[in-house]
């Protein structure tokens, strides 16, 4: 909100208050002030002088040479362009030196080689409403030299305030200046509607009748009738402020009702009396296939979840939003009916949210207005449209009528506001704020002078009424807040609580997630972050039809953007991006991975579902239990890993490295290592389940009991051509919760004697070439007649010349050893052999 | 001259060209240097030997002195080529030491990795308030309009709602992505049983993108609750964690403000970390830094969870770890959080 300095001053007198001082005052009691704008539109001297004479151009035909006085010195030759310069008007010089609106600066110059020494200006020029061809002509009664900046009320100081929704009684002037009075202990100067002059013989119910349909409705209408009114433009004062806080001048009549609305923070509208058909206002629902064109031009279809103004037979306004152009205020409209009342706050809202249609009406409506004022409002906006038609006709010399304004207004107030008692206990008080020599008469001060009205009072309890404008003062601690927020939040103290020690317990997901992210940044990887959305094309560069468990997305009513649309269900899209926009900075060796989250519609979901997938139809962990019994999406906690093939760049000491699969496998061996999860096996992934990974270099994960971890592979080549990507990179993604689940399970550790050394043999076998590292594995494991081999390590695989078709060599380095005695090459040989004929009949295998 | 007489006079020249050899190898003076002058001397034919051979030549009772003699002259040539050897192998040492120099400034590559920035300020952050006995709390991110609106005192249809733009979920009723991390106030109290200490940090969404704001971004709601809990110890909480990160000369300011879970309520300010107050371009000359939003628990939040809220009064605070982050690292782009990009990531570190 938009605040005049110079207008508050009105409410509030802010002699020797600082700008400064005001605006720490604004922020200290809530009304946070989020900028200062000084306005000063015109720089150096920008004066009131008269054309004192007035020649033809000789060299252009539409220019004149203008002898202009400004009350200093010689009369200043000015080369105009102005029609309506003539002798003898009084007219705005721009001197030499001076500054307009828009950087425009005045020099000294020659025009069709004529000296010209200054300008005279239009209202455009000056950056004024109004836009009437020609310079501007002033009343005769000003006086030359006078400053045109302060004519024309243009120089202020805007105070830029954000207003928390609460306090829709700071939507007004008049609010805002009693918070700044009680803050500063000044006093609240409220204009005195008593002074108007009203025509008591003019009577508003003999022109106007209002009916409310419903009082939830409408708490309040009251109706002014005001005749011999003239549309004419408000006074420069009145222009000026409206300006300052955001709204354009239009004519006396809606000026008044803006300026009324920004003093008093209650909406105002006014009619033409002859647009209301039957001289009857109803508030009512809008009717089936009713529909308006409102006053921004706009035919609106209205529904029955909208208040109308209507006259006998049509809608003739959106009550609280906007008013319609069939009752508008029109230039020879001569007689008017002044609208102030209550709407219900809920109705607007939705009514402007549907025409997304938010105008400084409805957003007070919304918030609330204060009831109890709309005879006020209605007075005051007919009592300004009065003073300020008189200010004009005699600035203006306008022959027009004195309008006439109606002794009683139409006032249908159904069921008239009843202040609620809330009782404040000075102890309360106390122990909330922590202020124990805040007392019973602070609080009566600062809550009377914010127009609260105390009822009772001791000095432990005091019952207080809240005023008709404060619609967020509810219960004792609203008070509470009131006392303290004007005694000043500076003066709490800083204590800490008393509490028995002992914290609550945590769940164990919360720190391993800290953990998990250490292991794997110091293995090698970089963590990274990214919005956790995808788009439906996603699924389609990844292969994912509609019958795949990850197609069950859970999606967004409002996204930002199409491919924001779903949220993600996994983490592999960001990844990918992330990895694509580094290969666009020309970075190599990408190796990012992201432990976050994914999400899943149950309600989607296969009913049958592979056994890989089974965990997406279980709510994660990190949803308490209570919440896990409402219908929600499921969230699992996930880490994710994209490593690029270009792994490690050539240096002096090794070879460029280029990344695959193994290096994936390898980052999660070490990184689940180190939560002692050692078992792992790798199998083969089926194709059907992972359709972005390369058939023949993908596996699922599983931990020493069998149960699914995740996946890894390299990207499918048609994924990694969709995505645009040249090269695949190796990717996986684990489910957290499992791991976690897994570190958590109790291991056996050696204890025993390893101090007799260990003795090894390299052996080379022959076997099928479909033979996998894993059946050696599964054999080792079940050698019968295993007494000392403890471990076995491929180190060369071999396929090709000098080997039979079908054939590869598998080479083994096998270690033996016992923690009884040192083993001879005998009890080795003998073991040796033993495995090297249980190979041949398990796997057919044969020594080179 | 006696048999003897020669004996010793051969003895002496053999000590004599001894101690002149020795000097004399020192010049080039190796193993083999060594080497060959033990076989000269203690060689099987060597100088030292056959002085043995001429003991035969002397008589009985000669033979005794001039074999001390001799022994002693053995042990001196002895000696003398210990010492030269020791002296030997320090200087092939020496050589050897200096064949083998490294490039020491020849650069490694490690396979280090790094941390998010967001990641370590909420780990400094957590560790903080665990000091201070609080509890870490999480909850679901796709929430209930329930946990995230109606049972924080936002009313249905007040403009209060408007103060946060927020993504709704398709096909589902009152589902939301939680606009706050303050949806843990309520799923903690409804799990846990005051005293609370609770702290929950996470990811937090509004539709809202541009040079300020992200629509995925992250926040750290905390709260307490017990009996007598009072707008000062709300107020020492905050103080004492601030100081704790930015350092224990700054100082804290609360300003009222709304937040409809809340009364009384405010925001809070830091005094600047970069100028500590004294003005400057990150604090816009004030001084002061926004820092977040806090105030006591409403009593209609306590009620709505079945809580007394006479007897239980408590406070919440909340505020975005991603300029935290920004301002302890010095960042100046907050949507470069979000891009993956490894050059600005591998910079961190994985300690906080």
């Amino acid at each position: 909100m938009q605040v005049s300095l110079r207008w508050l001053n009105e409410y509030i007198d802010l002699t020797g208050v600082s700008t400064d001082d005001l605006s720490k005052a604004l922020t200290s009691i809530g009304l946070e002030v989020e900028g200062i704008k000084h306005e000063k539109p015109l720089k150096g001297d920008v004066l009131v002088g008269k054309i004192i004479a007035a020649d033809k151009h000789p060299d252009a035909d539409k220019l004149q040479v203008t002898q202009v006085d400004v009350g200093r010195g010689e009369p200043l030759t000015i080369v105009c362009g102005a029609p309506n310069a003539r002798v003898g008007i009084k007219v705005v010089v721009a001197m030499i030196g001076s500054e307009l609106p828009k950087d425009f600066k005045i020099k000294e110059s020659k025009i069709r080689g004529q000296k010209s020494l200054g300008m005279l200006c239009s209202e455009e020029e000056l950056g004024l409403a109004g836009g009437h061809d020609g310079i501007i002509e002033l009343p005769e009664s000003v006086a030359l030299g006078t400053s045109v900046a302060q004519y024309f009320h243009m120089e202020d100081s805007i105070i830029e305030i954000g207003l928390t929704p609460n306090r829709s009684d700071c939507l007004g002037l008049i609010g805002l200046a009693r918070d700044v009075a009680a803050k500063l202990g000044k006093s609240l100067k409220v204009p005195d509607d008593k002074k108007i002059s009203v025509d008591a013989s003019l009577k508003s119910d003999a022109y106007i009748k209002v009916n409310i349909e419903s009082s939830e409705d409408s708490r309040r209408f009251t109706a002014l009738y005001m005749s011999d009114v003239r549309a004419i433009p408000s006074p420069r004062w009145m222009q000026a402020r409206l300006q300052h806080a955001g709204m354009r001048p239009i004519n006396i009549i809606v000026d008044a009702t803006n300026y009324v609305m920004l003093e008093s923070g209650q909406p105002i509208h006014a009619y033409d009396e002859r647009d209301i058909g039957g001289k009857t206002l109803n508030v009512r629902r809008a009717r089936e296939d009713e529909s308006i064109k409102t006053l921004d031009g706009q035919e609106r279809k209205l529904l029955a979840t909208d208040i109308v103004i209507a006259d006998a037979s049509k809608a003739i306004g959106v009550a609280g939003v906007m008013g319609g152009a069939n009752s508008e205020i029109k230039g020879d409209t001569r007689n008017i009916v002044i609208e102030v009342a209550h709407f219900n706050p809920s109705l607007v809202r939705k009514t402007s949210k549907r025409f997304a249609l938010h105008t400084e009406a409805s957003h007070r409506f919304e918030r609330g207005v204060d009831i109890e004022n709309t005879v006020w409002v209605a007075r005051r906006v007919a009592g300004l449209i009065l003073s300020a038609t008189e200010e004009q006709r005699q600035e203006l010399k306008l022959d027009i009528p004195t309008p006439r304004i109606a002794g009683q207004a139409v006032d249908n107030y159904p069921k008239p506001f009843a202040a609620k008692t809330i009782e404040l206990r000075i102890a309360r008080m106390q122990a909330i704020t922590g202020i124990k020599t805040l007392s019973a008469k602070n609080a009566v001060t600062i809550l009377e002078q914010l127009g609260c009205k105390t009822v009772s009072q001791t000095d432990s309890l005091l019952k207080i009424s809240a005023p008709s404008w404060r619609h967020d003062i509810e219960r004792e601690v609203d008070l509470i807040e009131e006392v303290i927020r004007i005694h000043g939040y500076e003066h709490i103290p800083l204590t800490l609580p008393k509490m028995a020690i002992g914290a609550l317990p945590e769940h164990p997901l919360i720190d391993f997630i800290d953990q998990n992210k250490a292991i794997l940044a110091q293995i090698g990887l970089h963590e990274t972050v990214s919005f956790p959305f995808m788009g439906a094309q996603d699924l389609e560069h990844l292969g994912i039809k509609s019958e795949h468990p990850l197609s069950a997305l859970v999606k967004l009513v409002n996204p930002l953007a199409e491919h924001h649309r779903f949220m993600r269900s996994t983490m592999l899209v960001g990844l990918i991006q992330a990895l694509a926009q580094n290969r666009r900075n020309g970075l190599k060796g990408t190796r990012l991975f992201e432990l976050a989250r994914t999400f899943h519609e149950p309600k989607s979901l296969p009913k049958e579902l592979a056994p890989v997938w089974t965990s997406l139809s279980k709510q994660g962990d990190h949803v308490p239990v209570k919440a896990r019994q409402d219908d929600r999406p499921i969230e699992k906690t996930k880490v994710a890993a994209i490593i690029d093939p270009s792994f490690l760049p050539k240096s002096w000491d090794h070879a460029e490295e280029q990344a695959g699969f193994f290096h994936g496998k390898a980052f999660i061996t070490q990184w689940l290592a180190a939560f002692g999860i050692r078992s792992l096996r790798f199998e083969t992934a089926n194709a059907k389940d992972f359709p972005w990974l390369h058939p023949g270099a993908s596996s699922t994960i599983h931990n020493a009991k069998g149960e699914y971890l995740g996946w890894l592979g390299e990207l499918h080549p048609a994924s990694t051509k969709a995505y645009d990507l040249d090269t695949a990179p190796t990717v996986f993604e684990i489910d957290l919760e499992i791991v976690l689940a897994s570190y958590g399970e109790q291991k056996s550790y050696i204890s025993g004697n390893t101090r007799f050394p260990p003795s090894t043999r390299d052996v080379a076998l022959l076997v099928p070439s479909e033979t996998s590292y894993d059946a050696f594995m599964k054999s080792f494991v079940n050698f019968d007649r295993r007494k000392y081999l403890k471990d076995q390590r491929l180190f060369d695989i071999y396929q090709g010349q000098n080997l039979p078709q079908g054939k590869k060599s598998m080479a083994f380095s096998l270690t033996f050893s016992s923690d009884q005695k040192t083993l001879t090459d005998a009890d080795v040989d003998k073991e040796l052999d033993a495995l090297l004929s249980w190979l041949k009949q398990d796997l057919s295998a044969e020594q080179r | 001259m006696s048999q003897l007489e020669i004996c010793l006079k051969q003895i002496e020249a053999i000590k004599g060209q001894f101690q002149a050899d020795s000097a004399s190898s020192k010049a080039q003076l190796s193993i083999k240097v060594v080497e060959d002058l033990r076989i000269k001397y203690l060689g099987r034919k060597g100088l030292v030997t056959s002085l043995m051979e001429s003991l035969k030549t002397l008589s009985k009772e000669e033979k005794p002195a001039a074999g001390k003699v001799i022994n002693e002259l053995r042990q001196g040539v002895e000696a003398g080529l210990e010492s030269l050897k020791v002296e030997a192998d320090a200087s092939a040492l020496d050589a050897s030491l200096s064949q083998y120099k490294l490039d020491i400034s020849l650069p490694t590559q490690n396979l280090q990795g790094s941390l998010h920035p967001v990641t370590l300020m909420r780990r400094v952050m957590l560790t903080e308030f665990r000091k201070l006995g609080f509890t870490v709390y999480d909850g679901p991110e796709i929430d209930l309009d329930f946990y995230n609106f109606e049972a924080l005192n936002f009313k249905e249809d007040h403009p209060a709602r408007d103060m946060q733009d927020t993504f709704f979920v398709a096909d589902r009723v009152a589902t939301i992505l939680r606009t706050h991390t303050s949806n843990i106030q309520i799923h903690a109290m409804m799990h846990e049983k005051a005293p609370m200490r609770v702290v929950a940090p996470g990811r937090t969404y509004r539709c809202d993108s541009d040079i300020t704001h992200t629509p995925m971004f992250h926040q750290i709601e905390g709260f307490v609750v017990d009996k007598n809990i009072s707008m000062g110890d709300m107020k020492g909480i905050v103080d004492r964690f601030l100081k704790q990160i930015f350092g224990q000369d700054l100082s804290i300011r609360l300003r009222p403000s709304f937040f409809p879970f809340v009364e009384p309520g405010a925001e809070f300010d830091l005094q600047c970390v970069k100028c500590r107050g004294a003005g400057c371009r990150i604090c816009k000359a004030t001084g002061w830094l926004e820092i977040g939003g806090l105030g006591m628990i409403h009593p209609n939040v306590f009620e709505k969870l079945g809580m007394d809220s006479e007897e239980y009064t408590g406070f919440a605070f909340g505020f975005g770890i991603d300029r935290i982050a920004m301002l302890r690292y010095g960042l100046a782009d907050l949507r470069q959080l979000f891009e993956g990009d490894q050059q600005f990531l591998s910079q961190f570190p994985i300690q906080p």
